[in-house]
């Protein structure tokens, strides 16, 4: 049996609004196999993406364990999940999250400098053309951020979330500034490069469609994640 | 090292886009840099011209002054065994031309004149010889004359003037003399003649002043070992002797007191200088949030992010140092020549490396200091924004907890004390660094706290019952306002502005109102009663004559000094040693002089009959070590008279008020033959005409037309000012620019409350009315403080630096003070107008992608 890339056991997370204390995240114990995609679903504030900011160690789970890729996060200082991130994960946007000054390419290296800062530049450019590629910008790599339409720049957020064959992509309603057609794009690219990768993926959407086509399905309410039960793969 | 390498390059290829975002950044640091490039060339300029020049002002390596004789033979041929030497006599002599006269400043020089350097003569006369232009010719001698003589005598090259007893060919008009800048203070227009001409003329006779100098190139021997030998030689010999360092002592000062001046503005302008980039490097920062924070998801540590903006900031600073060199040698460039015109001293274009380098250093010591606590923030920020809206407001910075952390504290310390010791290095004034650095601090400090009451206080004010109040206060002290900022930036701005402006008010009011104003015209010296009295009706008929004072005066010798002869009183200021080498001017009154203080002891009563009182100047307590009810003796007429110090007074030399150091009580020596010395104040602009009038109908009156020199001085230093207040200027713009940048600061912000505001209903006039109470509020208080420390900052630099009495001009510190609240709200009103133009639905697409 081959090690989970997720694994976090009673999970809490507490936040504080002005003086009012929050209980966002409730008793969350979850399991992601490596390969795996999962989506979860709920309804806005319930907690979806606190989740998802906790498995990227962009925020601090107040108690219980959160293992990412075999490596415990909890309590650990900024450029230390810095690095756990360069090393282990990928993540994907809703609104793209592109540096505006740099080109596609630019952006797709970046990801792939800062994960490796030792590989050598033409190597750099060479994985991040073909990442490029692989989410049909061939064509656009020199373009920047704001010449590109939004379906372009997900594909280049795509691209620069999975240069690095990261164990675990996060994806934060990928989809919600898209149309559906391009969403559905986007989403079928994904899926593909994530299982060609055999990198896990947490989808976060509220599109029930979208979340069909994953592995497993769970589902957020008022911070407590429930597994659907009878959801089959497609 | 590849990895910082390529850290750096991605740096910046990050830093493409619109370079306007960074136009405060690089006008404030060009300006500072600029400024203090300018300043430090310019002074470097003149120091190095003093030095170089200094054998040139002196005339020579050594110069023997002698008051009223010449050097007796034996004392000639020492001079003569040290080296070559040149004797000029020096006195003052009216030249008359047609009815016409002018006062002159006449040289009498001899062949050897000069020994360094040349005097330079107008283009007719060009390339010859100054003998050959003074000799005798024709039976007339030859003199070379200021272009001033000659127009004021209406007389052209060739035509005969009088000076003294005889008749002289104007031969040449003279441009400069080398020795000229260190002459200082001269009554009458400069004038050279032949020495053998001085006794046919006249003047070389007892009871005219004459100052006898010779000037030795030394061969074989130092200053000091000459000095030695002539003092050992000649020891009771009356005379002073100079080096060249004496020489340009003067002018030492005189620079010292301009590059003072400079060098505060350059400060300033740097210290307003860098709030300006921390304002800029914030908004940037805040701009960046969210490529830092993708930076930072993408797995960036902390050190990367420090890396990739500190590049990013420090190659901006780069381009602004290089623009502030490029603006600073192209403001020396200019100036050298324009200064070397106004002090008469060879000033070449030339720009000085190590204050380009000097200034280079501030640039790069200031950016780093002002920018890094905006760059920890930058370290600090968290990615989840990404995920959470952050909103547009201002982060005020790390807090002062976050100074007390060794990473964040001791880079600032190093860079703050790099900037100190850099600053020491270049003005060589410690003291003058330490107490602006105190300064700056305690202004920084105050404006800080200022913010803090003013948010917290208006916390506490109960709702108001008006909408717009409401929201203009709470925009105030809302998490994130730019307040903090607005008031310390237009604070420092405008005490800068205030400094300035009033610096410059108090030098001019110094330099036009108080000489201009008050001191008199003319000086008549020795009078008799008979011609005061034809002055006295002349002046009734004369309508340019403004007034005539008179006061009697006696010439006496001081003998001893409690108790101890004035020949034991050791080494003394040269003007106080003056005053007892011979006869000193003295008088009696009745009352205390109008333009005199009364600063110790009584003043004796006006029918005081008793035994002899003296009054003295302040000037002699320190130097003499008196107290009141010492004693001193002053033979008067050839009788010692025994007087006691009744009295110490504060003499206002610059009031057209005759005054004298030493006065005696009414009832000894009132009764012995006495002159009268007199001042004239003419009418504006008739100088010229009084002084012909003077010399035709008072032939034998002996005056000085000092209204002249003092306008001349006057000229010198207001055109000081005009350059002072030129490089002032550019400190100011600093000010606006830092105005500008924290208002770019807070406009992000101003933006989406507008948005929202017009979203919910709100009218343009209602949003625009909140933001004039918010911005009339921040001006005000901004302006208040800003005037007191502008004042105080200015009474402590004009009292302890500069030594000038302060004036405080209330009229122009109210001017700025609006001027300042009227600005804020204008800066504020057009950036929120702007803002409140924008479609809401435009600005919330934008949000949204």
């Amino acid at each position: 049996m081959t090690a989970p890339v997720v694994e976090t056991g009673s999970m809490n997370l507490h936040l504080r609004s002005g003086k009012q204390p929050l209980h966002i995240l409730k008793d969350i114990s979850v399991r992601i196999e490596p390969g795996e995609v999962v989506a979860v679903v709920g309804p806005s504030g319930s907690g979806k993406t606190s989740l998802l900011m906790v498995l990227g160690g962009l925020e601090q789970a107040t108690d219980g364990s959160v293992t990412v890729a075999g490596t415990a996060i909890s309590g650990r200082n900024e450029d230390e999940l810095a690095i756990f991130r360069r090393r282990n994960l990928g993540i994907l946007f809703q609104n793209f999250h592109l540096i505006a000054s740099m080109t596609a390419l630019e952006n797709v290296s970046l990801a792939l400098e800062i994960a490796n800062d030792r590989m050598p530049f033409t190597q750099v450019r060479d994985v991040a053309t073909k990442a490029l590629e692989a989410v049909g910008l061939g064509e656009r790599l020199d373009h920047l951020p704001s010449a590109l339409s939004g379906g372009e720049q997900q594909r280049v957020g795509l691209a620069r979330a999975i240069v690095t064959r990261p164990k675990l992509l996060l994806a934060d309603e990928p989809t919600g500034n898209l149309d559906q057609d391009t969403g559905a794009m986007v989403i079928d690219m994904m899926f593909a490069l994530a299982r060609q990768n055999g990198t896990a993926v947490m989808l976060i959407t509220h599109d029930r469609t979208l979340a069909a086509r994953a592995d497993r399905l769970l589902e957020m309410n008022h911070g407590r994640l429930t597994e659907i039960a009878g959801h089959t793969a497609p | 090292m590849t990895w910082l390498g390529n850290w750096v390059r991605v740096a910046l290829i990050d830093l493409r886009g619109d370079v306007r975002r960074f136009a405060i950044l690089l006008a404030c640091l060009a300006l500072g840099v600029g400024t203090i490039a300018a300043v430090g060339s310019v002074g470097a300029a003149l120091q190095s011209a003093v030095d170089r020049d200094a054998r040139v002002i002196l005339g020579g390596d050594l110069e023997v002054r002698l008051q009223g004789r010449d050097a007796t033979p034996e004392e000639a041929t020492a001079f003569t065994a040290l080296g070559a030497v040149t004797r000029v006599v020096e006195l003052s002599a009216r030249a008359g031309a047609d009815g016409k006269s002018a006062f002159l400043n006449l040289r009498a020089v001899d062949q050897a004149y000069p020994l360094a350097g040349a005097v330079e003569t107008g283009p007719e006369t060009a390339g010859m010889p100054l003998p050959e232009l003074l000799a005798e010719r024709d039976g007339l001698y030859g003199a070379v004359l200021d272009a001033q003589v000659f127009e004021r005598l209406g007389i052209a090259l060739g035509d005969t003037l009088s000076i003294g007893n005889s008749q002289f060919a104007a031969r040449g008009v003279l441009v400069a003399l080398p020795d000229q800048a260190a002459q200082g203070f001269q009554f009458g227009q400069p004038a050279l003649i032949a020495a053998e001409a001085l006794a046919g003329a006249g003047l070389n006779q007892q009871g005219v002043l004459t100052r006898h100098r010779y000037k030795i190139a030394l061969e074989g021997l130092d200053f000091a070992a000459a000095r030695d030998q002539l003092d050992t030689a000649f020891p009771d010999a009356p005379w002073e002797i100079r080096s060249p360092q004496d020489a340009t002592e003067n002018l030492t000062r005189f620079f010292g007191l301009f590059a003072r001046f400079l060098t505060l503005v350059g400060l300033s302008s740097l210290l307003v200088g860098g709030v300006g980039v921390s304002n800029a490097v914030s908004a940037y920062i805040t701009e960046r949030q969210g490529a830092i924070a993708t930076l930072r998801s993408l797995g960036a540590t902390s050190a990367r992010i420090m890396v990739h903006f500190f590049t990013q900031i420090m190659v901006l600073s780069m381009i602004g140092i290089a623009l502030g060199l490029l603006l600073g040698g192209a403001s020396t460039l200019i100036a050298l020549p324009v200064l070397s015109g106004m002090l008469a001293i060879e000033l070449p274009p030339s720009l000085d490396v190590a204050s380009l380098l000097g200034a280079a250093g501030f640039g790069a010591f200031i950016a780093f200091a002002f920018a890094f606590l905006p760059l920890r923030r930058a370290q600090a920020l968290r990615p989840a924004i990404l995920f959470r809206a952050a909103g547009g407001g201002f982060d005020q910075g790390p807090g002062w907890r976050a100074l007390l952390k060794w990473r964040t504290a001791v880079p600032l310390v190093l860079a703050l004390a790099a900037i100190g010791g850099l600053a020491v290095l270049t003005t060589g004034q410690p003291r003058l660094v330490l107490w602006y650095g105190i300064g700056a601090a305690v202004a920084f400090g105050l404006l800080r706290l200022a913010a803090f009451i003013l948010q917290h206080a208006l916390r506490l004010v109960p709702a108001w019952p008006s909408a717009i109040l409401r929201q203009a206060f709470k925009a105030i002290y809302r998490p994130g306002a730019p307040a903090p900022i607005v008031i310390l930036s237009l604070g420092l701005g405008l005490a800068l502005l205030l400094l300035i402006a009033l610096l410059d008010g108090n030098l001019r009011g110094q330099i036009n109102g108080a000489i201009a104003e008050e001191a008199p015209s003319f000086i008549l010296l020795d009078m008799k009663p008979d011609t005061l009295a034809a002055l006295e009706s002349f002046a009734s008929t004369e309508p340019r004559i403004e007034s005539l004072s008179s006061v009697s005066m006696l010439r006496g010798t001081v003998v001893s000094i409690k108790g101890k002869p004035v020949a034991e009183l050791g080494p003394l200021p040269e003007d106080i040693a003056d005053m007892f080498r011979g006869d000193t001017a003295l008088s009696w009154a009745r009352d205390l002089p109008e333009g005199s203080t009364l600063a110790d002891g009584t003043w004796w009563a006006p029918d005081y009959a008793g035994s002899a009182l003296v009054s003295l100047s302040t000037e002699l307590v320190e130097p003499l070590g008196l107290a009141v009810g010492d004693e001193m003796v002053v033979s008067v007429l050839g009788r010692p008279i025994t007087a006691q110090i009744a009295s110490f007074r504060e003499i206002d030399w610059r009031s057209a008020n005759l005054s004298f150091r030493i006065l005696f009580s009414p009832g000894l020596i009132e009764k012995a033959p006495q002159s009268f010395m007199g001042s004239i104040k003419a009418q504006k602009g008739t100088d010229s005409a009084i002084e012909s009038a003077l010399g035709q109908q008072f032939p034998t009156l002996n005056f000085l037309p000092v209204g002249d020199a003092l306008n001349r001085v006057a000229d010198i230093l207001a055109s000081l000012a005009n350059a002072v207040a030129l490089v002032g200027s550019l400190a100011v713009i600093s000010g606006v620019f830092v105005l500008a940048g924290a208002m770019a600061v807070g406009r992000r912000q101003r933006e989406a409350d507008a948005m929202v505001m017009k979203v919910l209903g709100a009218s343009r006039a209602g949003v625009i009315v909140a933001f004039v109470v918010e911005y009339g509020l921040l001006g005000l208080l901004s302006a208040l403080l800003a005037a007191a420390l502008g004042v105080t900052g200015a009474w402590a630099i004009l009292t302890y630096v500069l030594e000038i009495p302060f004036v405080l001009d209330l009229p122009l510190v109210g001017l700025v003070t609006l001027g300042a609240v009227l600005l804020t709200i204008l800066t504020g009103v057009i950036t929120t107008w702007s803002a409140m133009s924008v479609r809401p639905a435009r600005r919330l697409r934008s949000e949204l992608s």
